[in-house]
């Protein structure tokens, strides 16, 4: 099925594609016409007694043949290159464009690791295909027909045995290289832990170490990968079996031609220059039929890799629009309404009916167990996932009616774990917006960043992200906050963290978030309990359903949820 | 020339298996060779009208070639994948065995998973050093000699011309390619591995590029990477596919040439007419056995850079090495700290400073503190993964650095927020603990470890595959299988780093009556952030930038109002 969706990707390439195979096909012919005038050469020298002289023209034309056959040679890569790359470049970015679409709960549940696996490796597996197995497989099906054609108007015999022959070679392939999978598969698990042994090994060594278990791994590490080699082996014995039975075909059948065309030589059916004609054409023959068994593994990759990047092209269920309207009320302030809304994943009620509102200068805190729906309804402000029931309205405007990416001009967004790009500090303060860099020092001053950022060794000028310098837990939080404060947009969406703070880090970032939740509509999920009792109103998640809703003073006093949250874990400790 | 030699001393007692797959693949090209050459000698011969007798060596000739072909074509795969395999196998044995001494510490400034995965890379780039960069010049140096000397048997300038064809094709084209390849072969992996780190960057960073508008600019930036490492990929794609034109290219223009020379032989009667097909057919047959070495040419930059690499890597001095004079088990275990003070290598930081402390046989300190206190640097210097700059470390009133590094570590049982679960067996990971246990002891362990319910419900009970990474387990059993392996280990020094590091509270409160379990008769260091459990403390050590700031029993530090006291604080703010 992957190979299909491929196939359309070629219609879109037609040109090269024809180009492609257009440069296989001339490479073929000019070694047809090599094969010929050698041959005519050979008889002539040998049997027509002809000086160099004689020969000339001839071997002027034998010479351009050669040049033309090595061109072609040539151009059939460069060609097969451009074409994979034009189609993979495609892909990618449609494939990317895609998962923007879809967004960040879709990449979550489809985990990142795979997909970033799937961009990168599985796409340049696709080469494989575009660039050598599907030009070989119209080789193999147009060179040898224009080569049988040649022989049988030569000697009938020698077409029947190449005739024969030809189609024995894919059924082969076939057979033998179903049962080698077939073997491959039922080691499939002893092959993958004996070749990922040496990998956990590494892992594992400190452990190791400290158990004083790590010496002798040496012996288990040669002992594993004799029983690797040992099983690998036992798959390739039967996989090159194709090989041999290619060989074989290959070199008996040349064998056959030539001892036939020999003996009709000898009976004066033939003449020479046609005899040696026909054997210099065999190998010609066979040649592509060779280079497509090759290629054939190489080109499976690429189908399975297909297979994952045309499941996700296909998979985005609703891809959420790009059109919508601008927010009609651009006062600068914002009220968001939560009516009846609810959310499922794939089936999995995260959110039932709730309600709520939020306007300028209030704090919303979402309150609640892992998995009670928190994120859920961050997620749905920002418009990474749509409501599957009831409505979400903005200034009385409906959210799903907004452009998304108009709307999100309107919100600052602090997630729990904020991700640096590699680029200079201050690139990740200003993030793409526009602004000074004096505004740049003004939002990092107000999220208490920038005297770690001055002790850099090249301040704001200094690389971080992925790669480069690693900053501290806090100092990203601080980073991401600084974000905020340059955007400046009166919606906050705020995920507080809880890792990796030390108390005075933690006091430095705390007086940043409430600075920055100042005439703000704030929505934060709220981990601590200090923060929960600055906030106007609490949300009390449960289930995804709205258990309780109040102030701290309220809740606090109430038999429920939140006192026993806020005293539980307090109590375990 | 350096790498190649330490690559070959590696390789070289496999010698015997690489000579055979060696000259199977000779006798495949040679094959070849003669399955055209007879073949063009029984046309030419049968153009002369012969009686056919003459002509029978070279029909049984044609099929005896033809088969040979085939089947030393088959053996020749065959032994050169054995030959890579054990290759393999001596190459992860060489490596781990330079590692080993060197981890975790002796590697400045990497990190373990990052140098795994490459040290992993590096060794399946190696594995090929036989296959793709011995193999194919052994195998054309061989087949030039038997062919030219055939070819000589005809006329020595046969001879002269394959010498010069052979030397063009392995020798002046990879030098030439190689000098416009603009060094597309270095270059490419770095503009593969900067867009494969921004697409990775696009999908951690999802959430932030999304809300701040970033998805447009950012797609520019993967376009942009993209037709960097396209333009690389051109490069390289125009170098092989002249590599292959051009081999292609000079093997017929041999052909030809080998024809030029025939010909004024022929007439002048030096040379029979029968040979010439012949003599032109094995001139063009045997390139086969030079072609390869364009890529084989380019595969040994790959594998001389990967050799580099590994081998600058494993050369470290490693930092702690064992003598046989140095003394065994200590006769006590009560450690005595003074004065330690240590810094990394190359680092102007100080990273544990001026420290201090007794702890006696059985007793119990906690050090706590932020992240980058340096805590955990304290445990290496313990277990001497690490040796400090100057100070003492005692246990049992003599310096650590007298006694076997193994012994030291036989008395220490581990219990490490990131201690490795390997991918076998549950009972195998609670078994390296002690080799020599037997089933009821690991069991009993794994019970006391409260793994009986876990391993009773699963249907192989302690025979589990756990998964890679121990994926098959919740963090929380990660941590019992830990404890399971100190249970079974019993050492009389405990040392706990982070024991409950990313655990939900309730399976927190389970793991610490688990090692509160544990510590009983043991001396025990717990190392953590999380202020829970530490009222049984005989001393907390409050750590800060290497720097005892506070240090007490926990009721103690709690009216001090201090650091301590603070962190506590916020750790009850949190709520969930």
């Amino acid at each position: 099925m992957g190979n299909t969706a491929l196939l359309k990707e070629i219609r879109k390439n037609k040109w090269l594609f024809g180009l492609l195979v257009g440069s296989g096909l001339a490479g073929g012919l000019a070694a047809i016409f090599q094969a010929y005038y050698l041959a005519d050469i050979v008889n002539g020298a040998f049997l027509g007694g002809m000086g160099l002289s004689g020969l000339s023209s001839w071997l002027t034309v034998l010479l351009l043949a050669i040049s033309v056959r090595a061109f072609f040679i040539w151009a059939q890569e460069r060609v097969g290159f451009l074409l994979a790359a034009r189609i993979k470049t495609d892909l990618r970015q449609r494939l990317l464009a895609r998962l923007f679409m879809a967004g960040p709960v879709y990449v979550d549940q489809e985990r990142s690791g795979e997909l970033i696996n799937t961009l990168t490796a599985g796409m340049e597996s696709l080469d494989a295909y575009f660039a050598k197995y599907l030009p070989q497989l119209a080789s193999a099906l147009l060179l040898p027909v224009a080569i049988l054609a040649v022989v049988f108007s030569l000697d009938i015999t020698a077409g029947l045995i190449m005739l024969v022959t030809a189609p024995l070679i894919p059924l082969f392939m076939m057979l033998i290289g179903g049962w080698a999978a077939s073997i491959q598969r039922r080691q499939w698990t002893v092959l993958s832990r004996l070749s990922g042994h040496f990998f956990d090994v590494l892992k594992g060594l400190t452990t190791l170490k400290i158990f004083g278990r790590s010496a002798e791994q040496v012996e288990v590490i040669s002992r594993l990968s004799e029983q690797f080699r040992e099983t690998t082996l036992g798959v390739l014995k039967v996989a090159f079996l194709s090989a041999l039975a290619l060989e074989l075909l290959t070199t008996l059948s040349t064998a056959l031609v030539a001892v036939v065309v020999g003996l009709k030589l000898l009976f004066g059916k033939l003449y020479f220059h046609q005899a040696f004609f026909v054997l210099l054409l065999a190998p010609e023959y066979y040649l592509p039929l060779r280079l497509l068994g090759s290629r054939f593994h190489a080109g499976l990759a690429s189908s399975s890799a297909a297979e994952r990047i045309y499941g996700i092209l296909n998979d985005v269920e609703r891809p959420p629009k790009q059109q919508g309207q601008e927010l009609s009320d651009s006062s600068g302030l914002i009220t968001v309404s939560f009516d009846q809304v609810t959310f499922s994943y794939a089936e999995r009620p995260a959110l039932r009916s709730v309600s709520f509102s939020v306007g300028p200068g209030e704090c919303l805190a979402l309150v609640g167990p892992s998995g009670a729906g928190k994120s859920t309804i961050t997620d749905l402000l920002l418009g990474f996932i749509e409501p599957s029931g009831g409505s979400i309205s903005v200034n009385g405007q409906a959210l799903t009616g907004l452009n998304r990416q108009e709307w999100l001009k309107h919100v600052a967004y602090v997630p729990q774990f904020p991700y640096l790009f590699p680029g200079t500090v201050a690139d990740n303060i200003s993030f793409g917006m526009a602004g000074t860099q004096a505004a740049v020092e003004i939002a990092a001053r107000d999220a208490g960043a920038h005297e770690f950022i001055s002790l850099l060794p090249q301040g704001y000028a200094t690389l971080i992200g992925e790669g480069s310098r690693s900053l501290s837990g806090g100092e990203v939080q601080r980073i991401a906050i600084a974000r905020a404060f340059f955007k400046n947009a009166p919606l906050l969406i705020l995920d507080e963290a809880t890792t990796g703070l030390d108390p005075q880090n933690e006091a430095t970032v705390r007086e940043a978030f409430f600075r920055l939740m100042a005439d703000k509509t704030v929505v934060v999920i709220a981990h601590r309990l200090s923060t929960a009792c600055r906030a106007d109103r609490i949300l009390v998640l449960e289930q995804g359903m709205v258990a309780q809703i109040g102030s701290h003073q309220e809740l606090i006093v109430k038999q429920g949820l939140y006192s026993r949250l806020a005293t539980a874990y307090r109590g375990a400790t | 020339m350096r790498i190649f030699m330490r690559l070959m001393k590696i390789v070289a007692p496999a010698w015997l298996a690489m000579l055979a797959a060696t000259l199977l693949a000779l006798v495949t090209v040679t094959a070849n060779v003669g399955l055209l050459t007879t073949a063009a000698f029984l046309i030419s011969a049968a153009a002369l009208h012969p009686p056919l007798s003459v002509l029978s060596p070279a029909i049984v000739g044609v099929r005896f070639f033809g088969l040979t072909r085939a089947v030393a074509r088959y053996l020749e795969r065959y032994l050169a994948h054995d030959v890579t395999f054990r290759l393999l196998s001596r190459i992860r044995v060489w490596c781990y065995r330079a590692l080993e001494p060197l981890v975790p510490t002796g590697l400045a400034g990497i990190t373990n998973a990052e140098l795994f995965s490459r040290v992993v890379h590096e060794v399946e780039v190696l594995q090929y050093f036989y296959l793709q960069v011995m193999l194919p010049p052994a195998v054309a140096i061989l087949a030039l000699l038997v062919l030219a000397l055939l070819l000589a048997h005809f006329a020595i300038a046969f001879s002269a011309l394959l010498v010069a064809g052979f030397l063009a094709v392995g020798v002046v084209l990879p030098v030439i390619l190689n000098r416009h390849s603009g060094n597309s072969d270095e270059n490419l992996p770095l503009a593969q591995a900067r867009l494969v780190a921004t697409l990775a960057g696009g999908i951690r960073g999802m959430r932030d590029l999304m809300a701040f508008g970033q998805v447009d600019s950012h797609l520019t930036q993967v376009a942009d990477a993209a037709t960097e490492y396209a333009r690389w990929q051109e490069r390289s794609a125009n170098l092989s596919g002249l590599a292959d034109a051009g081999g292609n290219l000079i093997m017929n223009l041999t052909m030809v040439g080998a024809v030029i020379i025939a010909v004024p032989l022929i007439a002048a009667g030096r040379l029979d007419g029968v040979y010439l097909a012949v003599v032109a057919l094995g001139i063009q047959s045997g390139f086969e056995a030079v072609l390869p070495l364009a890529a084989g040419c380019r595969r040994w930059h790959e594998v001389r850079a990967a050799a580099g690499r590994l081998f600058a890597l494993l050369d470290a001095e490693p930092l702690v090495t064992a003598s046989p004079s140095m003394a065994g088990l200590p006769p006590r275990y009560d450690l005595s700290v003074e004065n330690v003070t240590f810094r990394y290598p190359n680092s102007p930081n100080v990273v544990i400073d001026d420290l201090s402390f007794y702890l006696p046989d059985g007793g119990r300190l906690a050090i706590v503190g932020p992240s980058g206190s340096g805590k955990s640097t304290l445990l290496s210097l313990l277990v001497r993964f690490w040796n400090y700059d100057s100070g003492h470390i005692r246990l049992g009133g003599k310096d650590i650095g007298d006694y076997q590094p193994k012994a030291l570590r036989d008395t220490v049982g581990a219990v490490l927020q990131n201690d490795y679960v390997f991918n076998a067996t549950l009972g195998d990971n609670i078994q390296l603990a002690r080799p020599g246990a037997s089933l009821d002891e690991i069991l009993a362990a794994a019970n006391q470890a409260a793994l009986g319910e876990l391993i009773q419900s699963l249907p192989l009970g302690l025979e589990t595959m756990v998964g890679e990474n121990g994926q098959g387990l919740s963090g929380g059993q990660r941590r019992q299988v830990s404890i399971a392996r100190a249970l079974l280990k019993n050492p009389p020094l405990l040392i706990l780093d982070e024991p409950t590091a990313g655990l939900d509270p309730v399976t927190e409160r389970e793991i610490m009556n688990l090692l509160e379990k544990l510590m009983i008769g043991r001396t025990t260091i717990i190392i953590t952030h999380r202020l829970t459990g530490l009222d049984n403390m005989d001393e907390i050590l409050v750590l800060n930038q290497g720097k005892v700031v506070e240090r007490g029993r926990q009721a103690e530090l709690l009216a001090q109002k201090g650091w301590f006291y603070d962190m506590r604080c916020l750790q009850n703010d949190i709520f969930m």
